[in-house]
């Protein structure tokens, strides 16, 4: 009973601290504490507003299907009834998105209508020399050179293929850029995540320091370490949370601005674009991985600076 | 209740010690006043009973307990037991007396509403009821020493550790403020006040270490 007693005590004086570390951020440290938010929203934004970038250009990579197709020429014996079977076989195959059969009669004509050959001109060809062909649009996820490499080297294996061709330099560009992308937001998070902790340590420095006077009395009175520093971990947890809030209310608007004008751009030109901003799931991983990291840095930095406070009379 | 046994401080870089194989025993419910002059050792001594200061040689009790050997955790549980009272107060300016006076027992995990009855006790004891939610700076030097004993006692501690508590304060006031302190020797309180002003130690008849160069040269009740 004594030891619940004491667990409520302790949880309801928690209680009170994290409200009080919450009206410490407006108090006298008001200009410190901005300053130290809004570089933690600011070291936030770039990583997010990267992280959507790929993210974006995945999705929209995803639904381009010009570049990323193989184009499977079959032999002259094999029938457009054949092919049509060889296409409903790679319709069910798991790496493919998408199977067009194209037959001779297609290719020839759309050869036709590129070149201004008239039906009347089509005598002059005595033959269709052009071969029956299957176009394969790959899942995204098997876009990486060496699963096409594999895909290529099975199709050919075939009796009835003659040529698979791909145009691999968009693929291969495709995903240098991505690799480049992925690499840039890490980097650049890394550099960020240094100057958000430097940040938050020089913060929670100044504001103990401020706080000398105080602390010694609490320590000549039988305050704990623990009990000094508790303040400082909900402060530091408060500077992430609420860096990481304003970072994706900043993305949010970023998104919508960008998205209504890339919407606007794809729509000239007859096509539909649309922007994703970040989700609730990741919502929570930001604005919680923030506070939690803050709340660590700010505990690290409380306890080194406290622990030099000695009481003196 | 407190035993110096042979105690010797010696401060980093010092050219002589601040106390000097110092031997002394002060019971349970005493009131001792340390007498000397600037630098005879009241406030090492206070220091060390504290636990502010590490003892270079000798060995100091407290309640029977060896407190020369307390770690860094076990300290702030000792400092429970003492109330100290400064010269300078050490209110904190930003917080009402009650938020002052509280302080023992919020750290102790008591909320302010649970702490209010021991609040109001002990500043109706200094008879500052009336100032509970007035800002320290709003207090003249007498006041504020009484919040500092307020605070002091709120937590029932066994002993109050004062330095010098009538220093800065002139003759009413630190007569106001010593009969204070007799009251609450008369109630129980184990109290050793450092101080310099003999005609206080006088007028009071209690008893009266006088340490000089660190050393215990005298110790009678006057």
């Amino acid at each position: 009973m004594t030891e619940t007693l004491n667990f409520i005590n302790v949880c309801r004086g928690q209680i009170s601290i994290f409200r009080k570390s919450f009206n410490a951020l407006f108090g006298r440290n008001a200009g410190g504490t901005t300053l130290t938010i809004s570089v933690i929203a600011i070291s936030l934004l770039i990583p997010i507003v990267f992280y959507l970038l790929i993210n974006n250009v995945l999705v929209l990579t995803e639904n381009m299907k010009t570049g990323r197709e193989l184009t499977v020429y079959f032999k002259d014996n094999v029938s457009a009834e054949n092919a049509s079977e060889i296409r409903d076989a790679f319709s069910k195959d798991y790496r493919i998105q998408e199977a067009t059969l194209i037959t001779a009669e297609d290719a020839m004509e759309s050869f036709s209508q590129s070149l201004g050959i008239t039906d009347a001109d089509k005598w002059l060809l005595n033959d269709n020399p052009l071969p029956n062909a299957i176009m394969l649009t790959p899942k995204s996820e098997y876009l990486t050179e060496s699963e096409l490499n594999k895909m290529i080297a099975e199709i050919e294996k075939s009796k009835e293929v003659l040529l698979v061709q791909l145009d691999k330099q968009w693929v291969n560009r495709l995903n240098s850029i991505i690799k480049f992308l992925n690499a840039t937001t890490i980097g650049i998070g890394c550099i960020l995540l240094l100057s958000v902790i430097l940040s938050i340590t020089n913060c929670i420095s100044s504001i103990i320091v401020k706080h000398k006077e105080e602390i010694e009395v609490m320590k000549l009175v039988g305050a704990t370490n623990s009990y000094i520093i508790t303040p400082y971990v909900y402060l530091g947890m408060w500077f992430g949370f609420i860096g990481g809030a304003i970072a994706i209310w900043i993305s949010a608007i970023i998104v919508y601005v960008a998205g209504t004008l890339i919407y606007n751009i794809a729509e000239s030109y007859g096509s539909h674009i649309e922007i994703f901003g970040i989700n609730i799931v990741e919502i929570f991983v930001v604005t919680g991985s923030s506070a939690l990291i803050a709340a660590i840095v700010a505990f690290v930095s409380a306890r080194v600076n406290i622990a030099r406070i000695e009481p003196n009379i | 209740m407190i035993e110096f046994s042979n105690v010797s401080k010696i401060y980093p870089h010092g050219q002589s010690s601040a106390l000097e194989n110092v031997s002394l025993k002060i019971a349970e419910g005493e009131m001792v006043f340390l007498t000397g002059h600037s630098g005879a050792g009241k406030s090492t001594v206070l220091r060390i009973i504290s636990g502010m200061e590490k003892v270079t040689a000798g060995t100091v009790y407290f309640g029977g307990n060896n407190i020369t050997r307390l770690s860094k955790s076990q300290l702030p549980y000792y400092r429970r037991l003492i109330g100290m009272i400064f010269q300078d107060h050490k209110l904190m300016m930003n917080k009402t007396v009650a938020e002052n006076v509280a302080l023992p027992l919020l750290i102790k995990n008591l909320t302010m509403e649970e702490a209010m009855m021991s609040v109001e006790h002990a500043l109706q004891k200094v008879g500052l009821l009336s100032k509970i939610n007035t800002y320290p700076l709003y207090l003249s030097a007498g006041e504020q020493q009484r919040v500092g004993i307020a605070r002091a006692i709120v937590a029932k501690p066994k002993v109050l550790l004062a330095d010098e508590p009538t220093g800065n304060l002139d003759y009413a006031l630190s007569q106001e403020i010593m009969s204070l302190f007799l009251e609450l020797n008369s109630d129980g309180m184990t109290v050793v006040m450092a101080t310099h002003d003999l005609d206080l130690v006088a007028s009071s008849h209690k008893r009266s270490i006088e340490l000089q160069y660190g050393k215990v040269i005298s110790d009678l009740v006057i």
